[in-house]
């Protein structure tokens, strides 16, 4: 059959049709749009029907199902968005861990470029310590996303590799500078020591949530929307957020930087953010009605405020 | 920088906002209006008499600004659309060079550029205060609509060029008394240099947000006041 595919200025995409097998799936749609327009890969389309009667969001076309699930037939028109170039996520995640292990032992090892005006003196313990985590934790995230995630996308905008590297790489040289800096003045170790200790058990807490997030989701990453259970999901839905800043501030208290602490404000702003929309979303499906579980009540990310 | 936050003008004339939210805003609003309209008057009354502006309206132009923060709170909670985050910018880049700057560096404050400052805001916002009352009463009057997307053309770039001159002239100051700055080493293993906190944002930070905001304000004045005769497509 000959598919309508629109563009949301309401041409359409290619002239007199897109054709596809009214049996096929959604993959041969994007496929056949692919061959007509060899610019648009696959995973740079986003086909959605028009909005259901009593909804608001158009429907998305999910790649896994076939078009007759979306009782799309010759006279159906679907509308295209063109998402941008994308990348892998894992290549995005994987530079923008790896800069931050880069950029901090560039500051640690390299102190007469980066303070030519004071005189190099030697390390304290709690400056080796804090290197020792930072590299740990950075090596943890870039081991997790080749081991551990499963993503329900393959890529993203192109731009956000720009967008996260900044962030992370800017960060990771502004709590290097004052963390390294030969004015540094150090916390006793007596009092550094368990701190750091404490942010390593947050840091294997976290890990264990990650590990049990990605089990709620097959290989392909598929598998929908899952009420995430065990450890401490029992009490928070996004627990491995609870961990990991847990983890930062101990680590802010164990090198005594603001720095690191307005490294941590930051990223709590944003998986706030995150972990209200996941809430939401997950009380939204899990609402109790028409043989659906209810979501259990639970803190949203930092118990006992949020 | 101006403070004209890229609220939807529609934003103001929502009828679905309730009634008491309405009302504040018609008190905010109107309170404001009186603030500016009465900083304009004072201003020009300095400058007709040849009196210190600064010593004559510095402390209405204070209250108002600080007032104004106020606008940050209606975005977070959603009486007024836009992002709080844009809406705290423009409120702090104003903010930074009245009570960051002025305040703590005397020596610049009969400059030239505080009249340029006081006069390009104060006249920019006794047009835009009480262009939003009367949206929010009703049906703003042609002539306010035009003066409210006209005024900026010749009053941003003069509201620009004095805080621009403000802060080239306090930094030396800034620096030899180290305003609002602490170095190392301390106990917080923290520092922050206000003197390059200054230089970078007239230097980049300022120009960047202007022609951003010039651009988006002659975008909007082309909408409302020569609105295409709107073809719908289906």
């Amino acid at each position: 059959m000959k598919l309508k595919v629109v563009s949301r200025s309401g041409k359409e995409l290619v002239a007199g049709g897109v054709d596809v097998d009214a049996s096929g799936t959604v993959e041969d749609l994007s496929k056949a749009i692919y061959r007509a327009k060899p610019k648009l890969y696959p995973s740079r389309q986003r086909l959605t029907l028009p909005a259901e009667a009593g909804s608001k969001k158009p429907r998305v076309l999910e790649a896994g199902k076939k078009l007759s699930d979306y009782d799309i037939n010759a006279n159906s028109q679907v509308a295209f968005k063109d998402l941008g170039p994308q990348i892998g996520y894992k290549t995005v995640f994987f530079w923008e861990y790896f800069g931050p292990v880069l950029v901090y032992a560039l500051i640690y090892s390299l102190p007469q470029f980066v303070y030519p005006w004071h005189r190099v003196v030697p390390k304290n313990k709690v400056q080796d310590l804090a290197l020792a985590y930072w590299s740990f934790h950075y090596t943890k995230r870039i081991l997790e996303t080749f081991l551990v995630h499963r993503f329900s996308h393959a890529t993203m905008p192109i731009f956000n590799l720009v967008k996260n590297c900044s962030y992370y790489w800017g960060f990771a040289a502004y709590v290097a500078y004052f963390i390294n800096h030969p004015l540094y003045t150090a916390p006793p170790i007596e009092r550094a020591a368990p701190l750091f200790a404490f942010a390593l058990l947050c840091q294997a807490a976290n890990f264990w949530c990650h590990i049990l997030l990605s089990r709620l989701r097959s290989p392909s990453g598929k598998g929908g929307y899952t009420i995430p259970r065990g450890f401490l999901f029992e009490y928070i839905t996004c627990a491995n957020y609870f961990c990991e800043i847990l983890g930062w501030l101990a680590f802010t208290a164990g090198t005594q930087t603001v720095a690191a602490g307005l490294f941590i404000a930051a990223g709590s702003f944003q998986m706030a953010l995150w972990a209200k929309a996941k809430h939401a979303r997950l009380r939204k499906i899990f609402d109790g009605k028409n043989g659906q579980l209810k979501y259990p009540k639970r803190w949203i990310m930092f118990p006992p405020v949020f | 920088m101006s403070s004209d936050v890229p609220t939807a003008w529609q934003s103001m004339k929502s009828s679905s906002k309730p009634d008491r939210a309405k009302a504040y805003l018609k008190l905010y609003n109107g309170l404001q209006m009186i603030g500016w309209i009465s900083a304009c008057i004072i201003t020009l009354v300095a400058i007709w008499t040849g009196q210190s502006i600064w010593d004559l309206a510095g402390f209405t132009v204070q209250v108002c600004q600080a007032a104004a923060f106020l606008e940050v709170i209606h975005a977070a909670t959603g009486i007024v659309r836009g992002s709080p985050a844009t809406a705290f910018l423009q409120w702090f880049g104003r903010s930074n060079v009245l009570f960051g700057i002025l305040l703590y560096t005397p020596e610049v404050q009969q400059d030239l550029g505080v009249t340029l400052i006081f006069v390009a805001w104060s006249l920019a916002e006794a047009v835009r205060y009480p262009w939003y009352l009367s949206m929010l009463l009703g049906t703003p009057s042609e002539w306010l609509t035009w003066l409210r997307y006209s005024c900026f053309i010749p009053l941003y770039p003069l509201g620009i060029t004095g805080e621009a001159l403000v802060t080239v002239k306090a930094l030396p100051h800034i620096q030899r008394r180290s305003v609002h700055s602490t170095h190392l080493p301390n106990r917080a293993n923290f520092a922050f240099d206000y003197y390059w906190f200054c230089l970078i944002g007239v230097s980049t930070i300022m120009p960047a947000a202007f022609v951003t905001l010039y651009l988006y304000m002659l975008r909007q004045r082309r909408k409302r006041l020569h609105p295409r005769p709107e073809a719908k497509r289906d």
